[in-house]
């Protein structure tokens, strides 16, 4: 019976409704489940901010909107629980959820004009134009550049947009609930944000001014761009965003809807989650110029790492016929052309037989890719079209993203593996293993974790299944398109292979960008570098996240007789709640003492461990005989799984063989003199027992462990086991739950861990299977002490406990 | 060693922070009226101001202001019982150093000034 029924059950017994002392217990079982929910929210966030959960900004808000709720519930109720030992938690609640909230602001949107702004002004103002938009006004007003004229819609009109009709509520409550693994379920809610957006109208003051700049362009139709904020800078959202082409200038405020609706793409959407960059900050600009009726068009790198094609360091031009988006798309594979770029630049390389681009349109491009890095001290990627008339124009241009050029390439050829095979062009730089599912695109629906997608063409839709895949293999595509971009930006391996036929679903492989080979298995490839966990910690996210972490997660009271355990010791939200539990119990058992309603006192038991605990008796838990004592011991218990957890504890003898490896053994020393003085109250431990039940909150130094148990002859018994914290850095407090993982989970217990809170239950055992495991817990927490060591690694972990469950069963005989 | 003057207007605040930050070897001033406290500060430039909110006449969000003004070397920690999230981007845009909430306590105080005075 879980411990709400039974309390519930035992203060109606008890205490006369209406009286304080039950309107103190009703607090105190409140407190209880408040401290299980605001644990898992605080579990929850932290899985966010490792990166072991991508959601989207609005979900942290939400969580952390709730733990305040819950904390700030948990604050209040122990003040009628103890209003003493609780005076001023709840100011120090409202200021520590404040730092919280100063560090979760991402600012307010800006809604005022100008709502448009021609193509001169918005150099230099990503802010108000976007990434996109200020880059090429920087160059039309600085450089003589060819770019075509063009106005830019701001993102105050944007957000102007948004406010007028009333769409952030919603947008932000969808964006909350956003689950990046369902992709069934991102593409509902992202269709249901879109089209909130095609039913919203655009407040007059934007059409006015988007009419006012439209009578400045030319005549004819026109192309409509996005031109977000941290669009082509650091983050490229290369091909994620909509592109509307050949609009009718009539029809421009639709196009300016659909290209705003592409914010909301699925792959956008992923996208933007994955870079942790949140909604508003991401304010979507629209840039609109005249349309080019392209002879040809394509892609300019102006300094090319790869050597697989041009000699390392030349331009390179990537180009098609005809408008520009079948290469960037990935459905078409361009001309390829090398190029040096002095005053007077040379044609090193061109592709056989070639119509398009003419030599002087090649040499002018050369020429630009050397103004350019001299504009932009970068290299640059960027987009050209020419007309029908031979007239070049850049039409984009943002900082180019590519990785080392692979070193010596036989260093990277694993010895004693004959590859699958081995003509493959690396697009984007790496090496993974994984399981091949062999799907074109357009029809990758789900993918699991650890897939290596063998497909025909590298469109930017495959963006939405990113943080699962582990490799990408393409019949064709090209270094310039939009995926390219984006995987290199992600450090996912990507590379073209013609024949893919040897590749069938469910193979293990691996795969090696760089020197273009495929193997079978698992191999470990030398050199090759894994530039995707880097990838999370440097997200606007995580650094988000990063600074509050003090706030809501660090524990600072690990004493509970420490001078720092009062209210103004409480410096984060983890803080509140092990300060309500604590004292919770604490006053909860002080005040049964005292209540002497037939049921007793709290008893302390008396035993050679080192422990102080205090014991309450519900009934039939001890032996009538003490129902009167102060102090018991151990064989006054009569609950049975009390009796059970207390022989584990005592019994467990086992003496450690000092040669454990990887155990730092000064580490324990110092450890084990500093937290288990003889006479030290940091020990103290509350059980609550009736004859078939208990639930014990058991402490040793920087962590606790609570166990809830039902053992009966008569069905529905469970163990329910939680373990939190723990001294030590985040690695350590997870190396420490693999330990307890691979431990309980050997026994059958089921485990889940958010953060670093493991909880485990074992159910609908028989009396006597339960008995044992709670014999192994009781063993398991003795030897707690040991989980305050380092565990440097996950090996270690396992191999720790590996030796306890041996020890285990040589101690079972 | 530094400079400090700390602005509340009730005066046992500033006693009581003054009495925290010289233990811990820094020079510090009380006030609770703006006009005195700028005087001070355009005369004697100190490494840091305290500032709270809630004043007589001013509020601290528009003495920051112009103490970014007269001068722009002294640091600023705001500190206030009614912390909002626009007086709290407002000062950092001022160019305050920290903006912290009441009730603060001794350790919190001296780590924040030990912090922005390091900075």
């Amino acid at each position: 019976m879980p411990l709400k029924e039974l309390l519930s059950r035992w203060t109606y017994q008890v205490f006369a409704p209406g009286t304080l002392l039950r309107k103190k217990y009703n607090a105190f079982r409140e407190i209880l489940e408040l401290d299980l929910r605001s644990l898992e929210l605080l579990a929850s966030l932290e899985e966010i901010y490792t990166g072991a959960e991508p959601a989207d900004w609005n979900r942290v808000l939400r969580l952390c909107s709730e733990l305040e709720e819950s904390v700030g519930d948990m604050a209040r109720l122990l003040g009628v629980l103890a209003p003493m030992r609780s005076l001023g938690l709840e100011e120090y609640v409202r200021k520590i959820c404040f730092y919280v909230s100063m560090g979760l602001d991402t600012g307010q949107p800006e809604i005022g004009a100008p709502y448009c702004l021609p193509q001169n002004e918005t150099a230099g103002d990503e802010a108000l134009a976007g990434g996109k938009a200020s880059a090429l006004g920087a160059l039309a007003a600085r450089t003589d550049i060819p770019v075509l004229p063009g106005f830019c819609v701001t993102t105050n009109a944007f957000n102007y947009f948004i406010e007028a009709n009333d769409l952030r509520g919603p947008i932000s409550e969808t964006l909350g609930t956003l689950d990046l693994r369902d992709p069934k379920s991102m593409t509902v809610k992202c269709e249901s944000i879109r089209g909130m957006i095609r039913q919203a109208e655009i407040p007059g003051e934007i059409v006015r001014e988007m009419d006012e700049q439209l009578k400045q362009l030319p005549n004819g139709l026109l192309a409509v761009r996005s031109s977000a904020v941290a669009e082509d800078g650091e983050t490229s959202f290369a091909g994620v965003y909509e592109t509307m082409l050949g609009v009718q200038p009539e029809h421009l405020t639709e196009a300016y809807k659909r290209v705003l609706m592409g914010k909301y793409n699925p792959q956008a959407v992923a996208y933007r989650v994955l870079k942790g960059l949140s909604d508003e900050e991401t304010g979507m600009a629209v840039f609109v110029q005249p349309m080019v009726r392209a002879k040809a068009a394509g892609v300019m790198y102006t300094t090319d790492e790869d050597s697989t094609q041009c000699v390392q360091g030349v331009a390179t031009v990537y180009s098609v016929k005809g408008a520009g988006d079948s290469l960037v798309s990935g459905r078409s594979n361009p001309d390829v052309f090398c190029l040096t770029k002095e005053d007077i630049p040379h044609v090193l390389l061109r592709p056989p037989h070639f119509e398009n681009p003419s030599s002087e349109t090649l040499l002018e491009l050369a020429r630009i890719a050397g103004k350019l890095e001299a504009f932009f001290k970068a290299p640059q990627d960027v987009e050209w079209a020419v007309d029908q008339r031979n007239n070049l124009s850049i039409l984009q241009s943002r900082p180019l993203r590519q990785g080392r050029a692979a070193k010596d390439i036989l260093e990277r050829l694993p010895e004693d593996v004959i590859p699958l095979a081995g003509e493959g062009v690396r697009i984007a730089s790496g090496a993974a293993s994984g399981v091949v599912l062999v799907k074109d695109h357009g029809q990758v629906d789900d993918v699991e974790p650890g897939t290596i997608l063998v497909t025909n063409a590298l469109t930017p839709d495959l963006v939405r299944h990113l943080d699962k895949l582990s490799g990408v293999i393409a019949n064709k595509g090209s270094r310039a398109g939009h995926f390219a971009s984006v995987s290199r930006e992600f450090g996912l391996p990507v590379m073209t292979l013609d024949d893919t036929d040897m590749l069938k679903d469910g193979m293990k492989v691996t795969m090696d960008a760089d020197t273009g080979q495929v193997y079978p298995g698992k191999v470990d490839i030398p050199g090759a570098s894994k530039p995707r966990r880097k990838a999370w910690k440097s997200t606007e996210a995580a650094k988000r996240l990063d600074s509050i972490m003090r706030h809501l997660s660090t524990l600072n009271l690990t004493d509970p007789d420490g001078d720092n355990f009062t209210p103004e010791g409480c410096r984060s939200i983890h803080d509140v709640i092990r300060f309500a539990h604590e004292i919770s119990l604490n006053e909860m058992f002080n005040l049964v003492g005292r209540s002497g309603r037939g049921l007793g006192r709290v008893k302390k038991l008396t035993t050679r461990l080192p422990f102080i605990l205090y014991v309450l008796d519900l009934g039939g838990g001890l032996f009538s005989s003490v129902r009167d004592a102060k102090t018991i011991t151990p064989e006054d218990i009569v609950s049975k799984p009390m009796w059970a957890l207390w022989w584990g504890l005592s019994k467990s003898g086992a003496t450690w063989d000092e040669k454990l490896v990887h155990v730092d053994w000064e580490e324990f020393d110092r450890i084990s003199a500093g937290i288990f003085p003889k006479d030290s109250k940091i020990l103290a431990s509350y059980s609550i027992v009736a004859e078939d039940y208990t639930h014990l909150l058991l402490r040793f130094g920087y962590h606790f462990t609570v166990v809830d148990s039902v053992c009966t002859d008569s069905g529905s018994n469970h163990i329910s086991f939680r373990f939190k914290g723990g001294g030590g850095d985040w690695d350590q407090r997870i190396n420490r739950l693999v330990f307890l993982r691979h431990t309980l989970e050997a026994k059958g217990f089921t485990t889940t861990s958010r953060g670093d809170m493991l909880s485990a239950q074992f159910t609908h055992g028989t009396e006597n299977e339960t008995r044992q495991r709670l014999v192994f817990l009781g063993r398991l927490m003795a030897h707690s002490r040991m989980l305050d060591l380092k565990l440097p690694s996950e090996t270690a972990a396992l191999e720790l406990a590996e030796y306890f469950l041996k020890q285990d069963r040589k101690g079972n005989g | 060693m530094a400079t400090i003057i700390v602005l509340d207007d009730v005066y046992d605040s500033g006693v009581l922070i003054g009495r925290i930050l010289s233990r811990k070897g820094h020079e510090v001033t009380p006030f609770t009226e703006e006009e005195e406290a700028l005087a001070h500060i355009r005369k004697n430039t100190p490494d840091l101001a305290i500032l709270d909110i809630k004043l007589k006449k001013m509020n601290g969000v528009e003495v920051l202001e112009e103490i970014k003004k007269i001068s722009p070397g002294t640091k600023v920690i705001m500190l206030t019982g009614y912390p909002t999230l626009e007086t709290a981007r407002e000062s950092i845009r001022l160019g305050a150093s920290e903006y912290c909430v009441k009730p603060i306590d001794k350790a919190e105080l001296e780590e924040k000034v030990a912090a922005v005075l390091n900075d």
